[in-house]
């Protein structure tokens, strides 16, 4: 064992992916599955999201279906001064609409 | 003449028609209309005549808020008609709010192009009543009953009606 720790790196990898040679598909489950779990932690820290049907995370700021902006209402009032008739709008999509 | 405009955002106007007087003002809610705007102009018979939030629904007219509870409220209002109510227009309904503190808002929610209006509201005894002092004037009344606890039947000028409860 003491031996083991002076043991350099090349050898140490070589030594222990020789212990067994049925054991090698669970070291590439166990190997894939921490790298899936690594991939999706960084995603979270920075800042992405998952489109339906589209495997690339998509950062936060970038338009998609979960980052979709609201909808921005307008309104607007206008009278005449003479007569107070009143004309007003709600609920327009745009500046001008309203 | 354009008074204002803008996104996301509620704006009141108050007018007083006896002294040619409004005033206008934006605010986060539609609680805020500018009467005291208008008096501070000067309006000796200031009401609230539209209050027009951007998110408001395209399709019908806005709803105002209840008024202010009149200086001397009704003597009496039935508890029974306390509360939202909502009345079927195919399609749409009509919304009829009454307080208990003798105010009242109605708006419409169907593509008739009624106008909203709200004021002072009285009930006792069978017979109802009601002025509206912002919005479209009107004046109206006539007699009520609870078919159901959950049902109102109301006579007024344009005929009779059974109006669903919505909220207490």
């Amino acid at each position: 064992m003491l031996e083991n720790m002076h043991m350099p790196l090349r050898a140490f990898v070589t030594w222990s992916a020789g212990i067994n040679a049925a054991f090698r598909p669970v070291q590439a489950a166990v190997g894939l599955a921490l790298g899936l779990a690594i991939f999706a932690a960084s995603a979270l820290a920075q800042g992405c999201h998952f489109d339906p049907n589209n495997p690339v995370c998509i950062p936060d700021d970038t338009p998609g279906l979960a980052g979709r902006p609201q909808p921005v209402h307008w309104a607007a009032i206008a009278i005449v001064g003479s007569s107070l008739s009143v004309g007003a709008s709600h609920g327009r999509n745009s500046e001008a609409e309203a | 003449m354009v008074l204002n405009w803008g996104s996301d955002i509620c704006f009141g106007l108050a007018v007083s028609r006896l002294d040619s007087t409004y005033a206008q003002a934006p605010a986060e809610s539609r609680a805020k209309a500018p009467l005291a705007g208008c008096r501070a102009e000067k309006g000796k018979a200031c009401i609230i005549q539209t209050t027009r939030c951007a998110n408001d629904n395209v399709n019908w007219s806005s709803p105002l808020p209840l008024p202010m509870p009149p200086a001397t409220p009704a003597a009496k209002i039935d508890p029974g008609v306390v509360g939202t109510w909502e009345y079927p227009i195919n399609p749409g309904r009509w919304i009829w709010q009454i307080a208990a503190n003798s105010t009242y808002e109605f708006h419409s929610e169907a593509a008739d192009n009624a106008p909203s209006h709200s004021g002072v509201f009285s009930a006792d005894g069978g017979r109802w009543s009601m002025t509206s002092t912002s919005g479209f004037q009107d004046v109206d009344g006539g007699q009520y009953n609870f078919p159901s606890s959950n049902a109102m039947v109301s006579t007024w000028k344009l005929g009779t009606g059974k109006w669903s409860r919505v909220s207490r």
